[in-house]
């Protein structure tokens, strides 16, 4: 059980205070409602990118890390396709300082050329170092386009192209950040050994007298069902051939995104699952098979990725997995299996609660979801799945016409000896 | 200074040191067994590493499937881990399924019989793996360093690809015998301690028949600095990586050459990250390091940067590197690496789980946690002009081993 106690600053800025005295550490979590899906379709990779900046200096500090640095913290930030979320750890008699600089960077950034121009260039050699350079990196880069037609989920956080981060300006970056950096947009989580009496003195004095802002509202396009199976193969220099698919599934919010998570783990979590059993170990199709779901908020996706055998072809590998899926569709789950992955999800559950920073990131995007209690009531959510649950949604998503695969052949070498 | 727990020692009947490491909120815990079986006991490349990889994976009784379903069953999850020094197996579980999880989990490690089936999956696992890690110009920079910087030495050996097909189930089950199944071992537990844990940790490890035998240090030979350039056409990015070896944390100049590894390359307002990164937008990112092992010991800087710069990135990673050895640190500096460095102790001895391994590690190298008392007094006795000393013997251009992947 996580308590927690919850605020809302007349700026509309939420707050929340989970109070654990087991650290010497504080966890200080803001999150930003702004991802990849809020990107124009010309001007992709701008959330990531702008997470990039927001390192360059604020109004009234020059220099986050090193104040950071200075107080004995560290701090990081991580961009997805829904959030953009900065969090910093640090000694808990140094708490005021995290205030003070994440308040300033919310006021304004300092918005200096030399800080756009150096990030624009760090992001394109991030882009190179994780997806160009990279054996396999440009998976996502086809998965996406290919699953997604309508909806802003068709791109990767990074872009889609090097040149939408290269053209960047500077009135687009201000634009950016007065549209999404908002108090009214921001969920703030403080977890650690503080007082809440204290969190919320501190959040008034440094957050309050920031002004709400006009956020647009979301309304982005949304994905229709899909009729048709989609397919595409591309061929690259790399050295064995890997199988990639995706089903359309729900939102994080749809009350059968717990039953969908739990096939996930019945197919591929751990050595026991029936994937890696039936098709790494038994028919050896795969050299590695892995079932997952993409966690974005909106309907996201269900992941198929597996290395091919040495000889083994993609239709047979393709084969074997819909036979697995067959077997979801046709046949219940038996009760000692299903009462295995909840087993599994509740121990993964308490472990995730040892650290704080875990604790207030979980509750920050429970929040954000549509109540910071769900970090609570999640389990019972998982426990209350039924192995009709399972079938039905299974025969749902697992539809050939709602699937989306990429065949992503290696080069045959000529001068293979 | 982080607060250590006080590691409560116990002996098993055996003789079996057991350190208990008590702490957390939640009612978990974390045994982890380590043994001396680390990659650089072996006879033949790959021989420890998939030995290690198949100690859950069957035994006379019961098959891989049945292990991994009962352990999935309770909820419990296991991790190996493998350097050139140790090999260790780590059970995580809740504490109300201890009693029957341990059983499982000792016993498929003592009686692995490593079939030839779960051999074969997992060679070509790695096989395939080695494919792709071949086409990564970070790989190979890291292979050619090491190799450079410790010729004929384990700490600087790794696989061919001929060697997956020069190794059979037989040298699994060799290796096993003389490394694991009599082999010396310390266990940690983590966490809370289970109602009866002593007894039946007791119960499950304490007849286990252990070897007494210590082993010698491998020699080191004389490494000299190389310069090893392998061109990769049509590369976006080239991997280098410059630096020498060392020594291990028993050296009297290893805490402030570690210290100088912060200041260089070891945060993200370091010099190096400063300078490439934050200035010039060359590099995603950068870092210095300087690590010990159990023999020796090494100091290495690593980056992937725009191809078509690689040689403006090397520019600015020797400025750096003079700068240390030329100029003294400005004191504002020191007192920002130290605050960062207490910050991030505090950070990696956050809990017992997190302290365990810090513990553990200590043991390899052959110290507890007092070792970090001599951390914190280097860190109060900060000496710009004796750093400078240090950079001076240790970071000279003409004793550093510089790789490069990519295109020059």
């Amino acid at each position: 059980m996580i308590h927690f106690e919850r605020f809302q600053l007349d700026n509309g800025l939420t707050v929340i205070v989970h109070q654990d005295k087991s650290s010497p550490l504080v966890a200080f979590n803001i999150l930003y409602d702004v991802g990849a899906r809020d990107e124009d379709a010309h001007r992709t990779g701008f959330a990531h990118l702008f997470e990039h900046l927001m390192f360059g200096g604020s109004v009234n500090i020059s220099n986050y890390d090193e104040v950071v640095e200075k107080s004995g913290g560290q701090n990081n930030a991580f961009t997805t396709n829904d959030i953009t979320n900065y969090y910093i750890t640090l000694p808990k008699d140094n708490l005021e300082q995290a205030f003070r600089l994440e308040s300033d960077r919310m006021l304004s950034l300092a918005f200096t050329p030399k800080s756009l121009e150096v990030q624009r260039q760090v992001v394109v050699e991030e882009f190179k170092q994780n997806y160009l350079n990279q054996p396999y990196g440009d998976i996502l880069l086809l998965m996406r386009p290919l699953a997604f037609k309508k909806h802003p989920y068709q791109w990767a956080t990074i872009g889609k192209e090097v040149s939408h981060i290269e053209d960047a300006t500077m009135e687009e970056v201000k634009e950016f950040f007065f549209k999404h950096y908002a108090p009214n947009n921001a969920i703030l989580v403080v977890a650690g050994d503080v007082d809440i009496e204290e969190v919320k003195t501190l959040s008034e004095k440094w957050f309050a007298p920031i002004e709400r802002r006009d956020v647009p509202v979301r309304n982005l396009p949304q994905e229709p069902r899909q009729e048709e199976a989609r397919t595409l193969s591309v061929e690259r220099d790399v050295p064995v051939d890997v199988f990639y698919s995706a089903y359309h599934m729900c939102s994080r919010a749809d009350k059968n995104f717990y039953a969908t998570d739990l096939i996930s783990d019945i197919l591929s979590r751990g050595n026991s699952s029936r994937l890696y059993n039936s098709l790494v170990k038994d028919q050896k199709l795969f050299s590695d098979l892995d079932a997952f779901i993409g966690g974005e908020l909106d309907a996201g996706l269900f992941y198929f990725a597996g290395n091919l055998a040495e000889g083994v072809t993609m239709e047979a590998a393709e084969k074997g997995i819909e036979a697995e899926l067959d077997k979801l569709k046709n046949e219940l789950v038996p009760a000692n299996e299903l009462r295995k992955v909840k087993n599994k999800v509740q121990s993964a559950h308490m472990f995730s609660e040892i650290s704080a920073l875990n604790k207030a990131m979980h509750l920050a995007t429970s929040e954000l979801i549509g109540d910071a209690n769900l970090v609570n009531t999640q389990l019972e959510s998982y426990e209350a799945v039924t192995a009709e649950d399972i079938q039905e949604l299974a025969k749902d998503i697992f539809r050939k016409e709602n699937s989306n695969t990429l065949y992503y052949h290696a080069k045959k070498k000529q001068d293979d000896r | 200074m982080p607060h250590f727990i006080e590691p409560q020692k116990h002996s098993l009947q055996n003789g079996l040191e057991l350190f208990l490491l008590e702490g957390g909120d939640q009612e978990l815990c974390c045994v982890e067994l380590v043994f001396e079986a680390g990659s650089k006991r072996q006879q033949k490349t790959l021989q420890a590493g998939l030995c290690h990889a198949l100690l859950l994976e069957g035994t006379q009784n019961k098959k891989s499937a049945e292990i991994h379903e009962e352990l999935d069953f309770y909820g419990a999850y296991t991790q190996l881990d493998i350097n050139s020094d140790r090999a260790s197996v780590s059970l995580y579980t809740m504490n109300k399924y201890f009693a029957e999880v341990l059983p499982i989990f000792v016993d498929a490690i003592r009686g692995a019989i490593f079939p030839e089936d779960m051999f074969q999956i997992a060679l070509q696992q790695k096989k395939q793996s080695y494919a792709i890690n071949t086409e990564k110009v970070d790989f190979l920079a890291r292979k050619d360093f090491f190799k450079s910087i410790f010729p004929k030495h384990p700490y600087g050996a790794s696989a061919e690809l001929a060697d997956y097909d020069n190794i059979d189930v037989s040298d699994l089950r060799a290796f096993s015998k003389d490394f694991f199944q009599t082999s010396k071992l310390k266990v940690y537990l983590a966490g809370q301690l289970p109602t009866d844990g002593l007894e039946l940790l007791n119960e499950q490890l304490g007849d286990w028949t252990l070897s007494s035998k210590d082993f010698d240090p491998i020699e080191l030979s004389a490494s000299k600095a190389e310069k090893i350039y392998t061109e990769r056409d049509g590369a976006l990015q080239s991997a280098i990586r410059i630096g020498r070896r060392t020594f291990n944390n028993h050296h009297e100049d290893y805490l402030q050459l570690k210290f100088l590894s912060v200041i260089l390359g070891g945060y993200f307002g370091s010099r190096l990250m400063t300078n490439l990164r934050e200035d010039k937008g060359l590099t995603y990112g950068i870092g210095a390091m300087m690590m010990g092992q159990e023999e020796s010991g090494y100091f290495a800087i690593a980056t992937e940067v725009n191809a078509d710069s690689t040689k403006a990135a090397l520019t600015e990673i020797y400025k750096e590197l003079h700068r240390l050895r030329e100029d003294l640190i400005p004191e504002e500096e020191l007192h920002l690496v130290k605050n960062y460095v207490m910050g991030q102790l505090l950070k990696m001895a956050d809990g017992p789980f997190s302290q365990v391994s810090i513990l553990k590690n200590m043991h390899i190298l052959g110290f507890g946690f007092e070792f970090y008392d001599a951390y914190n007094e280097m860190l109060n006795n900060l000496d710009a002009e004796k750093l400078r000393a240090i950079a001076q013997k240790y970071l000279q251009e003409k004793d550093l081993t510089e790789v490069v992947v990519g295109r020059i």
